[in-house]
């Protein structure tokens, strides 16, 4: 059930959906972490699971988690604060049933890259640490350069 | 599920422009949504006001980091609004 004012022709309301898809797109490439800070933040994230995969009770690779941890907490920081200065401020919460879902995914799935990568690297599987750091870096890497406002949804795309 | 809903207050292209950018920030501040729509104070500041009115849009004036600057936010009411605004032009075009 809906309620339009139909008050426009489809080529006008067809020539407003592309301006307003480009508008996004522009915002959305303004809004992406710099490369060089999406590196860092990949690469410690990668290295904090590799990290905690290897961990045993007899190794020092709980070391690593904390200073990947640290690494990456601190990158984040000075994403938010140096796209203030900027003068934006990126969504650190979800706004609406879109992204809400799809930050519910992201988590899922990491969460659960992170389970099965220490889970395989304890039953033995050497590489399986490995390929647990670089799956998680590079999803998050691509996560954080083609979704920075956190949803998979542009507005123009809409279907809630 | 969002309601295709037809709002002739934000169908202008600065004000859809407006709302587009700020769906997809927490906040930005108004030198730079002027930048990004290439308008002046004058203009931006008259659809602001007119949004700010229908409570699409909040404006919040603060000292941050030592200088004063306007922080622009959109509302819920004006999340609604626009998105079943674009699906009401959706809807005009066909792609639903």
């Amino acid at each position: 059930m809906h309620n339009n004012d139909k008050s426009i022709s489809v080529a006008e309301a067809k020539a407003t959906l592309e301006s307003l898809g480009k508008i996004e797109k522009d915002t959305n490439v303004s809004l992406r972490v710099p490369l060089w800070l999406n590196f860092v933040m990949s690469c410690s994230y990668g290295m904090g699971v590799f990290s905690w995969a290897s961990t045993r009770h007899d190794n020092v690779w709980m070391l690593g988690v904390i200073v990947s941890s640290v690494v990456f907490l601190l990158a984040i920081a000075f994403h938010f604060y140096s796209s203030r200065l900027l003068g934006v401020k990126p969504k650190f919460a979800p706004k609406s049933k879109s992204e809400l879902i799809f930050g519910l995914l992201i988590a899922i799935f990491f969460a659960a890259a992170i389970g099965l990568t220490r889970a395989f690297s304890e039953s033995g599987i050497w590489w399986a640490s490995y390929a647990g750091g670089a799956i998680t870096a590079v999803v998050l890497a691509y996560m954080m350069h083609c979704y920075p406002s956190g949803d998979y949804k542009m507005g123009t795309n809409l279907n809630d | 599920m969002i309601e295709a809903k037809f709002d002739p207050l934000i169908h202008g292209q600065n004000r859809l422009q407006i709302c587009a950018i700020l769906t997809l920030t927490a906040e930005i501040e108004f030198k730079v949504l002027r930048e990004k729509l290439e308008v002046s104070d004058s203009v931006l500041s008259k659809h602001l006001k007119s949004l700010e009115e229908a409570h699409y849009v909040r404006l919040s004036k603060r000292t941050d980091m030592g200088r004063q600057r306007t922080w622009l936010s959109l509302s819920a009411d004006g999340r609604k609004a626009y998105s079943g605004h674009v699906k009401a032009l959706q809807e005009i075009v066909g792609n639903l």
